[in-house]
């Protein structure tokens, strides 16, 4: 279960670094985190794992950090192009009411610091991000692989609840909707690839932590 | 072979020993008929499905089906090697040769196993894909807390997914909330959701939509209508040849008829009426239910037996043995034992296998065709999966939320030329009942649902059941509502309501403000 989680930790980063600013830097980052994960043979044993390929397949064939950084911020940074740096926030799929954005946002903040965590100052004001709560995700799945690695089940299961929370109520949400959008805009295959992604593994990870927390409760 | 790309088939090497499967015809055979596909035969298939890693991206294949012994195998292991060789398991038909060819000799059981494999060929040519909701975890076996900490893996399986943009829960509509017989289904905000968590995955929801909006691949009406026409249009001298509908955690315990050929289904209650009659339009002697063995989580014996009942009653009465559909066959006997041969196959259009109601009833009306056209017949059953609408137009006010509700359009409420009408069509009808429930005069009478099979209103096409003058606003001549409805509002208001009477009977929504007493404000009572 250690193990387990830590690679859901590291699939939650990678996703989250893929939506962000594309620098060289970064590309690069994910290229080596590419090369590691995709020798996690239990990746293989979740139904999202043909969406992971794809991503894979995407990220290793992208010919150009800079063309690509080019394309983020005209669209999802709204420099100069069509604005999509809405799709990439929690709130744009609230309907436009100003009020439940407010709550989301409120709402998302008091649960980063309840877990004392802090926006950094390039996402502040951007708590609904998909980079930030997937990052927060990952967080998460890394205080649960520690309280296993430490024998701690109940702590272990108690951060599993409040991840099937938290996905129920934020980017699980939400994410399906943003991968139906992003096959319509004209991006390259890699962001289209990303959020199948997401959304394939924000929904299995989901199934999967209250799966377990089920076989918890009933032993079975 | 269709354009969705070949399908490999994998043989486990084992079905050569028991059953005496012989491989090399049955390879040949099979590459002969399928061409764009692949055969293999795999040494240790069950024992180390890792091997199918190599072979199925050799082939090309964008889907498999495994020909297996019924030995152990890890299904996780089996979905890894799957997904890891580019193919989504939910679409790999796997056919347990072992069980289903048991006991044969080998010529018999090699035709027998290419006619399964053939079919379960044609199912996942058919497979539509599955989404990220579609798949639920469980665990091939019990697991204690104590093996907690190395929780491995979990196996998944398809269960059905909901797609907002046929259904009708926003009329009110929750047919798939009443099917699940564990309360997985429930509505919320105008949505339908699936607790992933309680749904056992048999898929009676799916089968139960009448708009056909919730998928549940492996089990959808094109894999299963591909699976039977191939088993029964394939010739190899295996006849009669019955269908035999399988709960996927049923197991025959003896020796089974070569002509019993396996459809399997998540659990039994999938199978409607239309299920169960269609095969006899394509030529099957006779159709069977085969329900899991022990007690049923899902509890469908009820729901299924009304239906086997139902089709029972249904062939009875128009003169044609009720053998030809049984519950809990006797597998050993041929399919039909003692009934006469079936009259030659019909020309069948695709898509029989829907569960939109007018394919449901188009069914129904062809099997009753091709046996003793009786356009008298009427046959009130519970289990009937059709329905005749009456109304009482001394009880109906002409309000039109039965029209409203009805999940299917059987019940249509037009406004036209002063009037309103209320037209029923029996074809489209389901028997459901939500135009009852919502009926507001449903005390009264005014609206009767009956489960009834009657052919001859089945084809009468829209027919009106009730119309309804509507009264006029005296200000700008708008509708304002059906008389019948005010005279009841007004009786229900009684004699006291004076101003706020003539206010609410003489003007439309619009001019009820610019109609109302001086001084502003909703007349007084």
């Amino acid at each position: 279960m250690k193990a387990l989680a830590r690679v859901r930790q590291a699939v939650y980063r990678f996703l989250a670094e893929v939506f962000l600013l594309p620098t060289e830097e970064r590309i690069s980052g994910l290229r080596e985190a590419a090369t590691a994960l995709g020798g996690e043979a239990v990746l293989a044993g979740f139904p999202f794992f043909p969406a992971w390929q794809r991503l894979l397949r995407e990220l290793e064939g992208l010919r150009s950090a800079q063309t690509l950084r080019e394309v983020y911020e005209r669209g999802f940074a709204g420099r100069g192009g069509p604005d999509l740096s809405s799709l990439l926030r929690g709130s744009f799929y609230l309907g436009g009411d100003p009020e439940a954005v407010a709550a989301l946002c409120g709402r998302l903040e008091r649960e980063y610091a309840s877990a004392g965590l802090a926006l950094s100052p390039q996402l502040r004001g951007a708590p609904d991000h998909l980079s930030v709560e997937l990052e927060y995700l990952a967080f998460l799945c890394g205080r649960e692989a520690d309280a296993w690695q430490g024998g701690d089940v109940r702590e272990a299961r108690n951060v599993m609840v409040r991840q099937v929370r938290f996905l129920d109520c934020c980017v699980a949400s939400w994410v399906p909707g943003l991968a139906e959008r992003l096959v319509r805009e004209d991006l390259p295959e890699l962001y289209r690839a990303g959020a199948a992604a997401c959304e394939a593994f924000v929904e299995q990870d989901r199934r999967f932590v209250s799966f377990v927390s089920q076989v918890w409760e009933t032993g079975a | 072979m269709t354009d969705r790309g070949p399908v490999v088939v994998l043989l486990c090497h084992h079905v050569a020993l028991e059953p005496k499967v012989d491989l090399e015809i049955l390879r040949a055979d099979l590459a002969l008929r399928y061409p764009r596909g692949t055969v293999h035969v795999v040494d240790g298939l069950c024992e180390d499905p890792a091997r199918l890693e190599r072979l199925i991206p050799q082939s090309g294949a964008t889907n498999a089906v495994l020909g297996l012994c019924g030995g152990e195998l890890d299904e996780r292991e089996l979905q890894a090697a799957l997904r890891r060789a580019g193919l989504d398991p939910l679409g790999v038909g796997q056919v347990d040769l072992g069980t289903w060819c048991r006991g044969m000799d080998g010529s018999l059981a090699t035709r027998k196993a290419r006619v399964l494999l053939g079919a379960a060929v044609a199912a996942a040519l058919a497979f539509p894909g599955s989404k990220p909701a579609n798949a639920k975890p469980y665990l091939p076996a019990r697991l204690s807390r104590r093996s907690f900490l190395r929780l491995p893996v979990p196996a998944y399986r398809a269960m059905p997914s909901w797609d907002p943009d046929r259904c009708a829960t926003d009329e009110g509509c929750h047919l798939c909330v009443e099917a699940c017989p564990v309360q997985a289904v429930s509505r919320l905000d105008g949505r339908i959701r699936i607790d992933t968590s309680r749904c056992e995955a048999c898929g009676v929801c799916a089968s139960q939509c009448p708009r056909e909006t919730l998928s549940f691949p492996g089990y959808s009406p094109p894999e299963v209508e591909a699976r039977v026409r191939a088993l029964l249009e394939d010739g190899d001298g295996i006849a009669p040849r019955g269908i035999l509908f399988v709960c996927s955690k049923a197991t025959p315990t003896g020796p089974v008829h070569p002509g019993w050929m396996p459809v399997p289904l998540a659990c039994a209650a999938m199978a409607t009426a239309s299920w169960l009659m269609a095969p006899l339009l394509l030529g099957a002697t006779a159709v069977g239910v085969l329900r899991c063995t022990g007690p049923c989580p899902n509890a469908p014996g009820e729901k299924v037996l009304r239906t086997v009942e139902f089709c029972r009653e249904l062939l009875a009465a128009v003169g044609e043995p009720e053998e030809r559909v049984q519950w809990l066959p006797q597998l050993q006997q041929p399919p039909g034992a003692g009934l006469p041969a079936r009259e030659g196959r019909r020309r069948v259009p695709p898509g029989v296998f829907r569960t939109s109601p007018e394919v449901v009833s188009s069914v129904l009306l062809q099997v009753v065709e091709s046996i003793a056209w009786q356009p008298e017949l009427d046959l009130p059953h519970p289990g009937a999966p059709t329905g005749v609408v009456e109304i009482n137009p001394q009880a109906c006010t002409g309000c039109g939320m039965c029209g409203r509700a009805c999940p299917t359009g059987a019940l249509a409420y037009r406004e036209e030329g002063g009037a309103v009408s209320l037209s029923f069509e029996a074809a489209r009808c389901i028997g459901c009942e939500l135009c009852l429930e919502t009926c507001p005069e449903g005390e009264s009478g005014a609206i009767r649902v009956e489960r009834r099979f009657a052919p001859k209103r089945l084809r009468e096409g829209p027919t009106e059941l009730c119309r309804h003058e509507q009264a006029r606003c005296v200000r700008c001549g708008a509708p304002v509502a059906p008389r019948a409805m005010l005279e009841r509002v007004m009786s229900l208001l009684g004699e006291d309501a004076g101003p706020l009477r003539a206010h609410l009977t003489q003007f439309c929504s619009s001019c009820r403000p610019l109609g109302a007493p001086r001084g502003g404000g909703p007349p007084q009572a």
